[in-house]
C-alpha cells in the first residue's frame, strides 16, 4: 500500500513538472507599462518658459488668459489679450496633473493624489502655497491595467512593478511570456 | 376719507420702494453669485468653483471644499458612490451640479453649497459623457468605442425642467463626440478627429446641425461671448461667432513636434 502511495506521488510530481516546464517562449502582442518615478511625482510645482503645446487637453479661461493642460505634465498659461495673436507665456510643471480651476488669482490643480493651491496673482512670480495631501486617493489606481479598447478576449501585459514608480500609460509592444492578463 | 387715501398712497409708495429695493438687492446678489473673478472651464473639467466652494470629482467621489479662505481649502463634504460609477466630469448651473460618469448623469442640488443633495440619476448604457446645461435642457455626449463600452455615439437632449426626473427628449447620432459647450442659441460639439459641429438650438429641444468644421482634433470647447476656444491634440483654436451660420477662424497655436 505504501509503495503504491509512493508511486502515485512520484507520478503526480512528474506530471506537475511536465506541465510547468516551458516547452517554448510564447510571444504575443500586449502592453508594457510606462512609469513616472516617485521622485518626479513628489516634486513641487515649478515654472518654466513654455516650449509649446505638446498634447493639449482640458481648457480654462480666466481674465484674458487661457490655461491649457498638457498631457498630464502641467498647465500652459497663454496671454489672450489679443485672441488673433495668443502668446504662450509660461508652463507650470505639475506632475500627473489633470484638472484646474481659478478663483481670485488662486489656481487649484491636482498633482497625482494631491490638491495644490498656486498663487498666480503675479504671473511673473507663480508659486505653490498649499498642498492638501491625498485629496484624490483614486489617482493611485489609475492605469493599473491597460485600457480595454474594442479588443475582445484577453489583453496581455507586463505586470507593473511598483518599485519602478507609477504607471502613467501603456505602450503597445511584443511581449515574451507575459504573466498578467485581463 | 381724504386721510385714508393719503395713507393708502403712502402704503403703496412704500411697497413700491421696498420692491424696487429688493429687486436691486437680488441683482447685486446675482452678481455676487457669479463673480468675474472665477474663471470658466470646459465641459471635460473635473473641478468647478461656485462662489466659495470648490467641487471636485474623481472616479468614485464628489468632494466639496470650502475656499472662503482661498489659501486653505477645507474639505467639508465627501460623497462616495458605490459601485464605482467612473465619474468623469462636473458642470455647475444655477445651484445644481451635473456630473457625468460612465454609467449615468447625476444631478445634485447645492442650494446649501457645502452639502450637495442628490436629486436624480439619469442612467444610460455604458459610455463617456460630459454634460452642459442651459435653461431647462441638458446636453450630453455619449461616445462609443475606446474604453467607453458603447456601440453608437450620440448627443442626447434631456429635459431637466424637473431635475428630480430628467427625461430624454431627443437623441442625435454623432461620429466621435467629446466635450461640448452651449451659449444662447448655439451648441458646439467636439467630434475628436472629425473636428467639431455647430448646432442651432433656437428651439432648445431640437438641435439643428448647421455646420461641421474639420481639420483639427476637437476635444473640448469654451464658448465665451462671441469667442470660441477649442482644444485638442492638434492645438488651440479660436473662432469669433455671432450666430450659428457665422463662425470665423481667427488663430491657432499648433502643437510642437
Amino acid at each position: 500500500m505504501q509503495k503504491l502511495n509512493y508511486i502515485l506521488w512520484i507520478g503526480i510530481t512528474l506530471m506537475g513538472l511536465s506541465c510547468n516546464s516551458p516547452k517554448q517562449d510564447f510571444e504575443i502582442e500586449g502592453y508594457k507599462p510606462v512609469y513616472v518615478s516617485y521622485e518626479e511625482i513628489n516634486q513641487p510645482i515649478s515654472v518654466q518658459t513654455s516650449n509649446g503645446l505638446k498634447n493639449p487637453g482640458k481648457i480654462y479661461y480666466y481674465q484674458n488668459y487661457i490655461l491649457v493642460s498638457d498631457d498630464g505634465k502641467g498647465v500652459h498659461i497663454i496671454d489672450n489679450t489679443n485672441p488673433a495673436n495668443p502668446i504662450l507665456k509660461t508652463f507650470i510643471k505639475i506632475p500627473m496633473n489633470k484638472d484646474m480651476a481659478i478663483k481670485n488669482k488662486y489656481l487649484y490643480v491636482d498633482s497625482y493624489t494631491d490638491l495644490v493651491v498656486i498663487d498666480i496673482s503675479d504671473m511673473n512670480d507663480i508659486k505653490e502655497i498649499k498642498r492638501v495631501k491625498n485629496a484624490f486617493p483614486n489617482a493611485a489606481s489609475d492605469n493599473i491595467t491597460p485600457p480595454r479598447g474594442s479588443e475582445v478576449g484577453y489583453i496581455y501585459y507586463e505586470c507593473p512593478d511598483s518599485k519602478k514608480g507609477v504607471v502613467v500609460s501603456w505602450q503597445k509592444t511584443k511581449l515574451k511570456n507575459p504573466k498578467c492578463r485581463i | 376719507m381724504k386721510g385714508m387715501r393719503l395713507k393708502e398712497i403712502l402704503r403703496i409708495t412704500t411697497a413700491v420702494f421696498t420692491l424696487l429695493f429688493m429687486a436691486c438687492k437680488d441683482k447685486s446678489d446675482a452678481l455676487l453669485n457669479n463673480p468675474s473673478n472665477t474663471g470658466k472651464g470646459g465641459s471635460m473639467a473635473r473641478f468647478v468653483i461656485a462662489n466659495n466652494t470648490l467641487y471636485t470629482v474623481d472616479k468614485t467621489t464628489i468632494k466639496a471644499y470650502d475656499i472662503t479662505d482661498a489659501t486653505n481649502p477645507t474639505l467639508v463634504k465627501s460623497i462616495t458612490l458605490n459601485p464605482n460609477p467612473e465619474l468623469e466630469t462636473i458642470f455647475y448651473y444655477q445651484n445644481k451640479l451635473f456630473i457625468g460618469s460612465r454609467i449615468a448623469m447625476y444631478i445634485y442640488d447645492v442650494s446649501n453649497p457645502l452639502n450637495p443633495v442628490h436629486l436624480s440619476t439619469y442612467g444610460h448604457v455604458l459610455s463617456c459623457d460630459p454634460v452642459v446645461v442651459q435653461g431647462d435642457t441638458a446636453y450630453v455626449t455619449l461616445r462609443a468605442g475606446n474604453n467607453c463600452g458603447r456601440f453608437l455615439s450620440s448627443l442626447e437632449v434631456i429635459d431637466i425642467s424637473n431635475p428630480s426626473n430628467p427625461k430624454l427628449i431627443k437623441s442625435v447620432p454623432m461620429q466621435s463626440p467629446y466635450g461640448l459647450g452651449v451659449r444662447g442659441s448655439i451648441l458646439f460639439v467636439c467630434e475628436g478627429e472629425n473636428g467639431f459641429k455647430v448646432f442651432d438650438i433656437t428651439n432648445p429641444s431640437n438641435p439643428v446641425l448647421v455646420k461641421t468644421i474639420t481639420g483639427m482634433f476637437g476635444y473640448d470647447v469654451i464658448p465665451l461671448p462671441n469667442l470660441l476656444l477649442l482644444t485638442g491634440s492638434t492645438g488651440l483654436y479660436q473662432y469669433t461667432y455671432t450666430n450659428p451660420n457665422d463662425i470665423q477662424w481667427i488663430s491657432t497655436i499648433p502643437v510642437q513636434p
